[in-house]
């Protein structure tokens, strides 16, 4: 890694922390960000703002925060996975088994907790249908990713059924709106899954972040460097769809986070897993951060999250696709 | 605004007494629209396919009529409220849900259609094709309530027209009642309302008809600036706003002790001030453009001006629902207008 | 250092066998060429050797055990695979391609060691590729992207390399720069064997050389004795002409047939 990105590197890291507390700091109550500051210390238990704070945008930022991250760190474990950057989690179903799961339970309960449930169980039912049926064809990634459209297309038309018998004046708004992803459900009890999967997850993926590298060889070529490729690859296919699988069902489906964020990762810090991984994860968060506190606080209403990543995340695909062929057009 | 309703009534008498006096039976209705629509006399099968309209149709006296009904708010027989079973002892036989079938509705001979302008246009059209007179209505503004109203009466016969005509100037009578209570209120001192849906955290856009029943109540939506239909917000633009009264709809998943319970909300000035009220439901709920809204509005005056006791809601409700519906209002349900 | 495979037979499924009771062995310093048509059983010969593919029939044999009681960990430590050229699929730069050489070295949940780097050193240093450590794998030519793999062969520990047809998208001055540096490894103490299509090559580099035909060992021994223009019309199904020049050095030329 050349000299002047390894100088910004701290940059990577401070950047989310600093976005949390401008999270914290900044929304549509009370006065500008030295009310918030202070009201953060102040002793009174009946400060409207410090309530405000410590209740509901805490939790939210540490959800948009994990979430984020989440994301983004799956995005970049697929992409390497699969040898593909145009890869994300969608790749496996997991999208789709989440938004069937979800909807399904928008249909036939409501709760709040019983939508998380859904999603997530659903996910990775998908995610398990998957790996099932790739590993007796051999695990290869072309089988996975094969296995993996068929799947989602399965749970699509599944969702299409569900969206058609759900009554269109209070169901379907509902499945609608969650589709369109959002934070706004986030509290500190259903933030406790949400952490405890994130730090299986994460710290998993945080572990062997360095064999990653020899994962995105062929399957040849790593068994010839002595890595059992197939239990590997499931085992981190498994731990990016867990960190998927959770972030969905916190907060819907957010596109765009695990495709665009580890090929600006990349570009920052290289192609080295090592180091790819902490980026991505940094990253993901930071941008989460930022895209969160705008949809809560820029209109009266709740701007759908996964509306702002789209509107950012496809032009931001763009100008990288355009930057990936500009480097690969060099070396012909 | 008296005059312009005066100049309404008197067309519609005109034309009650035209279509009689004309030798080929037909009425032509103006619908919401703006289509004008033939309608052969005397119309006996009445086919509603606008889960609003059926409501107009029995406060008309035409209930009997019906065939087929959709009604708002109830999506399936087991969800109808027991004053609706009362009311109607075919419901069994009329009701209906979900998209309408045109071989059905014809099977049944109705010859009047009454279809949701929002999204019949092209049921409607195949109707009109079939030779069955459709009526394309869409309320949404008090005066459209009116209009309707009008339309239909006039659509219906003369009892029917009559009863209209009534009813629309019980309508006028209220609104210019509290209009005329709280004119001298300045609009800084107006009781902000915060009109939420079906979860606490969603909420009546500017444009909505309840926005239009809290201000004839005389009140300020809070909600006033959003646009569109209902909105999603989150818990610190509540605290932003920071309503002086919540109103729950019949229809909200959420109850008054939920609100008033909730740590989330205890500094929310409407909470503090235990000023969080659900509004009563008879037959369809009544923030809904039809002729039960007046109830709303004058249940709405109750909860925002309490100590002004403007209408005796209660017995104003008995009176409405014996007059239009011929249903006799149950202690209970004659109770729960009164507000705590 | 003696990899030996041992009347190895080898078929894919249940299909036609690729290899037929195939002998060969490879020592410390020599340089071994596999050659033959397309589709003689070349390639997974060379897997055969490296242990990613398992015999069907016979042993491949690694100083004296069979390579296949070895984890796979252990065989990574000993022989190094260099696979036909291709495209990297992300941007490595050439430190971190010959790093993945360390794998068998590195726990599942441990990062490369200051061992591990030093050993990458050695290995860039070896082939000469230090200089262009940050450079991405991308923009590196053909040669240089062959030695990086060697790098990482060495990185690994290796003491036998197996070269997958590795000159085959080169020109002349590269090719000749590759086989340098492997002539160099060789005296140092590696081995190699290197499947190719060029005949030619194996005259001027080879120490031992094994033609297949169709699965099967069609002749083997030192470039003189099996590099002549019999064996080559039947391996290759054409005429050549094996020249000799006033140094005695040899080239192969193919017999061009004027029938105008």
């Amino acid at each position: 890694m050349s000299a002047p990105r390894r100088r910004c590197l701290w940059l990577l890291y401070v950047l989310p922390v600093a976005l949390f507390l401008v999270a914290l700091l900044v929304g549509r109550y009370g006065g500008g960000v030295g009310d918030a500051f202070r009201a953060l210390f102040s002793a009174d238990p009946n400060d409207v703002l410090r309530s405000l704070i410590l209740r509901v945008r805490l939790p939210r930022a540490l959800a948009a925060l994990l979430v984020g991250a989440n994301l983004a760190a799956a995005g970049a474990v697929l992409q390497g996975l699969f040898r593909n950057p145009l890869v994300d989690a969608r790749i496996l179903g997991v999208s789709s088994g989440a938004a069937f799961g979800a909807s399904l339970a928008i249909l036939l309960s409501g709760s709040a907790l019983a939508v998380q449930t859904g999603a997530f169980v659903f996910a990775l039912l998908a995610v398990a249908v998957v790996l099932a049926v790739g590993w007796r064809l051999g695990a290869t990634p072309l089988v996975l990713l094969l296995v993996g459209i068929a799947v989602s297309a399965l749970f699509d038309a599944l969702l299409g059924l569900v969206k058609y018998v759900a009554d269109p004046l209070s169901k379907l708004p509902a499945i609608t709106y969650w589709l369109l992803g959002g934070l706004g459900g986030a509290s500190w009890s259903n933030l406790v899954p949400l952490a405890l999967l994130s730090a299986v997850g994460l710290g998993f993926l945080f572990l062997v972040r360095w064999r990653l590298n020899v994962l995105t060889l062929s399957d040849d070529e790593a068994a010839s460097l002595g890595v059992r490729v197939r239990p590997l690859r499931a085992a981190m296919v498994v731990a990016a769809s867990i960190l998927v699988a959770a972030s969905v069902s916190q907060a819907g489906m957010i596109g765009w986070i695990g495709l665009v964020v580890p090929h600006v990762a990349r570009a920052w810090v290289g192609s080295d897993h090592a180091r790819l991984l902490p980026a991505s994860a940094a990253l993901g968060a930071a941008i989460l951060l930022a895209l969160d506190t705008v949809a809560r606080t820029a209109l009266p209403s709740e701007i759908p999250l996964g509306i702002l990543t789209g509107l950012l995340g496809v032009p931001a695909f763009l100008l990288l696709l355009v930057g990936y062929l500009r480097a690969r057009g060099a070396t012909q | 605004m008296k005059n312009r309703h005066v100049l309404r009534l008197a067309v519609a008498l005109i034309m009650g007494l035209a279509a009689t006096a004309c030798a080929s039976d037909v009425v032509a209705v103006v619908d919401s629209t703006g289509r004008a629509v033939s309608v052969p006399q005397p119309v006996e099968r009445i086919a509603s396919a606008y889960g609003i309209g059926t409501y107009y149709v029995y406060a008309l006296g035409a209930g009997n009529r019906l065939v087929a009904a959709w009604y708002v708010g109830v999506k399936t027989l087991g969800q109808a409220p027991d004053s609706l079973r009362a009311m109607e002892p075919r419901l069994d036989e009329l009701f209906s849900v979900g998209d309408p079938n045109i071989e059905e509705l014809a099977a049944r001979r109705a010859d009047l259609v009454l279809a949701d302008a929002a999204k019949h246009e092209a049921f409607a059209a195949q109707m009109q094709g079939i030779g069955v007179p459709t009526l394309l209505l869409a309320p949404e503004t008090t005066q459209g309530v009116v209009d309707t109203t009008l339309a239909l009466g006039a659509a219906l016969g003369e009892a029917a027209a009559d009863r209209a005509a009534r009813l629309v100037s019980d309508f006028w009578r209220v609104f210019a009642a509290s209009e005329a209570a709280t004119r001298d209120v300045p609009s800084g001192e107006r009781p902000r309302v915060l009109f939420v849906g079906s979860s606490a955290l969603q909420v009546a856009s500017g444009a909505m008809y309840q926005t239009q029943l809290i201000e004839a109540a005389g009140g300020v939506s809070a909600s006033a600036d959003l646009v569109g239909g209902w909105n999603t917000v989150n818990l610190e633009q509540v605290l932003v706003w920071n309503p002086d009264v919540v109103i729950i709809p019949p229809y909200g998943n959420v109850t008054v002790d939920d609100l008033l319970t909730s740590a989330d909300w205890q500094s929310v000035r409407a909470v503090q001030m235990g000023r969080v009220a659900r509004m009563p439901r008879i037959f369809a709920p009544m923030d809904t453009p039809l002729p039960e809204s007046l109830l709303g509005v004058m249940w709405l005056s109750s909860v925002l001006y309490p100590e002004w006791a403007t209408f005796d809601v209660r017995a104003e409700a008995v009176a409405f629902y014996k007059a239009y519906y011929g249903h006799t209002l149950s202690q209970v349900e004659a109770d729960a207008f009164l507000v705590p | 250092m003696r990899l030996e495979a041992d009347r190895v037979s080898f078929a894919y499924g249940r299909g036609a066998p690729c290899l037929r009771r195939v002998s060969f062995a490879i020592e410390t310093q020599e340089i071994a060429f596999v050659l033959g048509s397309n589709g003689s059983g070349k390639t997974t010969l060379l897997g055969c050797l490296a242990g990613t593919r398992k015999p069907t029939n016979g042993t491949v044999v690694l100083d004296g055990r069979p390579l296949h009681a070895l984890a796979p960990r252990e065989r990574a430590k000993r022989i190094g695979v260099v696979p036909q050229l291709h495209d990297p699929a992300f941007p490595f730069s050439v430190e971190e391609t010959v790093a993945q050489g360390r794998a068998p070295y590195v726990g599942l949940f441990s990062q490369p060691s200051r061992e591990d780097r030093l050993a990458v050193e050695q290995a860039l240093d070896a082939v000469g590729l230090a200089a262009l450590r940050r450079r991405s794998t991308m923009r590196l030519s053909g040669g240089e992207r062959q030695l990086v793999w060697i790098a990482r062969g060495l990185a690994q520990g290796a003491s036998c390399l197996l070269l997958d047809e590795p000159t085959a998208h080169l020109d002349p001055q590269h090719e000749h720069a590759l086989f340098a540096v492997v002539r160099r490894l060789a005296a140092d103490g590696a081995a190699f064997v290197i499947a190719s299509h060029h005949p030619g090559s194996a005259l001027l580099y080879a120490t031992h050389v094994a033609f297949l035909k169709g699965g099967g060992v069609l002749r083997s021994g030192t470039p003189a004795e099996t590099i002549t223009a019999g064996v080559l019309r039947e391996a290759y199904g054409m005429e050549f002409i094996v020249v000799t020049g006033s140094e005695g050095e040899r080239a192969i030329l193919p017999r061009v047939c004027e029938d105008l």
